[in-house]
């Protein structure tokens, strides 16, 4: 199996990795459900919030991509009510982008990006895409709200 | 002739020479316009009665067509007395020209702002490094305060003369909200001095984030700017937290989060959540962060074991992160010279089956998982 292998060679890397805005370590003492936190960007309305993620590494890894998934609530044009994400790079190929050489860590930053630059132009959530186009200070008003309400609170919801 | 002595006065440098036609007066020279000259020729063609016509030949310096036209235009059309009316009248209109008008010169405030820069140099004593730019538009002064800190700032010359306010602050490692108090002033001398009572203000931030820096393992900013007003300070392993100043209102309870799982946050969160409400206004707030965090002081992280190593090192698998795969060495690599990754058999031939590759012969051939360039490795059962 070499999904055991890669994953705790990516888990010790990140445990000792100061990597700046991104945090993983496995739930509980699994290695198939793992636990993420980004930090939301700066200028952008998640600034301020931890977001939490939770990443499901099935058995095939890495030939087969993990599953992202946002705990926290955010508002977004790729991300829907129950926080799947629409990000090519989780996708096996041909819809998607996925390849093995990507690790988890490479993964969330792209989360992160894409909470940085929302992609309008292939949405999830039909309604607040086109509000960020049309009316972006309303969509950045709820996003902000949504960020103070649900990543902002010293303790999160479990 | 009564203009000669106002040519002479107002244009010294024109030149009036008759030529072989006895009609014919050939006017030559320059004319000086807003710092600039201008090489212009005339001619001047004496009508037996009535006024003399005067008509351009050529004309130096002008870009402007339209400039070039409404003198044409004005010889042509207008009566002139002598020529002294008809360099009046170019120089009228080559003052119109916005390109002339461009060229002004600011010997004004050149002297204001040596004058100032002078005066400034002698006032404050802090100064460790002070500089005038050559061309007199940026002003670098590197200031200590009381600790010593060290400040810099760069304050611009403002040449537009659209407001009074000279010198302008135009960069400084100081807080975001900071820089908009600072607006523009007349004098050097009292602009700096705003910026040293803002320095003076923020002197507990300041201390604070010292501190800080001092006395924790900060993770983020990897540089801390004077500006930046959070620090990510590790507390274990997979644990940190952010703590977020207003540098405004430093004695307010700073924004603490948390970064890591549960099970660490817990202990964290649950010792906030309960000296939440304990703090007050203190003197010392690194002690206050540390009894909000229930800590003594902040753990320092062993350097030893903080070395970096590679996801992948050179010689392992790009696939499973390994060197060995079923005691095997990766026999794989991509043949694109700038790629050149490593794989094992196994893992490229199922990665290259899962997206359904195709067969040829004993081989399976798809594009490289990390270059997208072709690569092919033996079937495997």
């Amino acid at each position: 199996m070499i999904k055991h292998v890669r994953l705790g060679r990516e888990l010790a890397k990140l445990a000792t990795s100061d990597s700046k805005d991104i945090c993983v370590f496995p739930k509980d003492d699994k290695l198939d459900v793992l636990e993420a936190q980004i930090v939301g960007p700066e200028k952008s309305p998640y600034q301020g919030g931890i977001f939490k993620l939770e990443v499901i590494v099935p058995d095939a890894y890495p030939i087969m991509p993990p599953s992202i998934k946002f705990l926290t609530k955010v508002y977004h044009p790729n991300i829907d009510d129950s926080g799947r994400i629409c990000l090519d790079l989780i996708k096996m190929p041909p819809k998607g982008n996925w390849r093995p050489t990507i690790g988890i860590e490479a993964l969330l930053i792209a989360v992160r990006m894409l909470l940085e630059s929302p992609n309008p132009e292939d949405p999830l959530m039909a309604d607040i895409a086109e509000e960020y186009q049309r009316n972006n200070s309303s969509f950045l008003r709820k996003a902000k709200d949504y960020t103070k309400k649900y990543a902002c609170a010293v303790k999160q919801q479990r | 002739m009564d203009y000669s002595v106002d040519l002479i006065l107002k244009y010294p440098l024109i030149n009036i020479k008759s030529t072989e036609k006895s009609d014919i007066v050939r006017i030559h020279g320059k004319i000086y316009v807003h710092h600039k000259y201008f090489a212009v020729t005339l001619h001047q063609i004496t009508h037996l009665n009535g006024a003399p016509k005067y008509k351009l030949k050529s004309i130096t310096n002008v870009k402007s067509k339209s400039t070039l036209s409404k003198i044409k235009n004005a010889l042509s059309t207008d009566v002139f007395r002598n020529i002294v009316e008809v360099l009046d009248q170019m120089n009228e209109i080559l003052l119109q020209d916005t390109d002339v008008k461009h060229l002004e010169v600011h010997t004004d405030i050149y002297r204001k702002v040596i004058h100032e820069y002078s005066e400034f140099v002698k006032f404050f004593l802090n100064i460790s490094t002070c500089e005038l730019k050559e061309d007199l538009t940026t002003i670098c002064v590197a200031v200590t305060d009381s600790k010593p800190r060290l400040h810099s700032v760069e304050i611009a010359v403002d040449y537009s003369k659209k407001s009074s306010d000279l010198f302008r602050i135009s960069a400084a490692d100081l807080p975001e909200k900071d820089q908009a108090i600072l607006k523009g002033n007349e004098s050097l001398i009292a602009l700096f001095d705003t910026f040293i009572g803002q320095l003076e203000l923020l002197q507990p931030y300041f201390e604070l984030m010292d501190t800080l820096d001092e006395h924790a393992t900060i993770l983020d900013p990897d540089k801390p700017r004077k500006s930046d007003a959070y620090r990510r300070i590790w507390l274990g392993e997979n644990i940190s937290t952010i703590i977020t100043v207003d540098p405004f209102n430093i004695y307010e309870r700073p924004d603490i989060k948390f970064l890591g799982p549960d099970r660490l946050i817990e202990s964290f969160s649950s010792s906030l959540n309960e000296n939440i409400g304990k703090w007050v206004y203190q003197e010392n707030i690194f002690q206050g962060i540390l009894d909000l965090l229930g800590l003594q002081e902040f753990p320092k992280k062993d350097t030893a074991t903080n070395q970096v190593n590679l996801l992948v090192e050179f010689g392992e698998c790009s696939i499973c992160f390994c060197l060995r795969l079923n005691n095997k060495l990766p026999e794989i690599i991509c043949t694109n010279q700038s790629c050149e990754k490593l794989y094992h058999n196994q893992c490229l031939y199922d990665w290259l089956v899962s997206l359904h590759a195709k067969r040829v012969f004993n081989n399976i051939s798809g594009n490289c998982p990390n270059c997208e360039k072709t690569i092919s490795c033996p079937l495997m059962n």
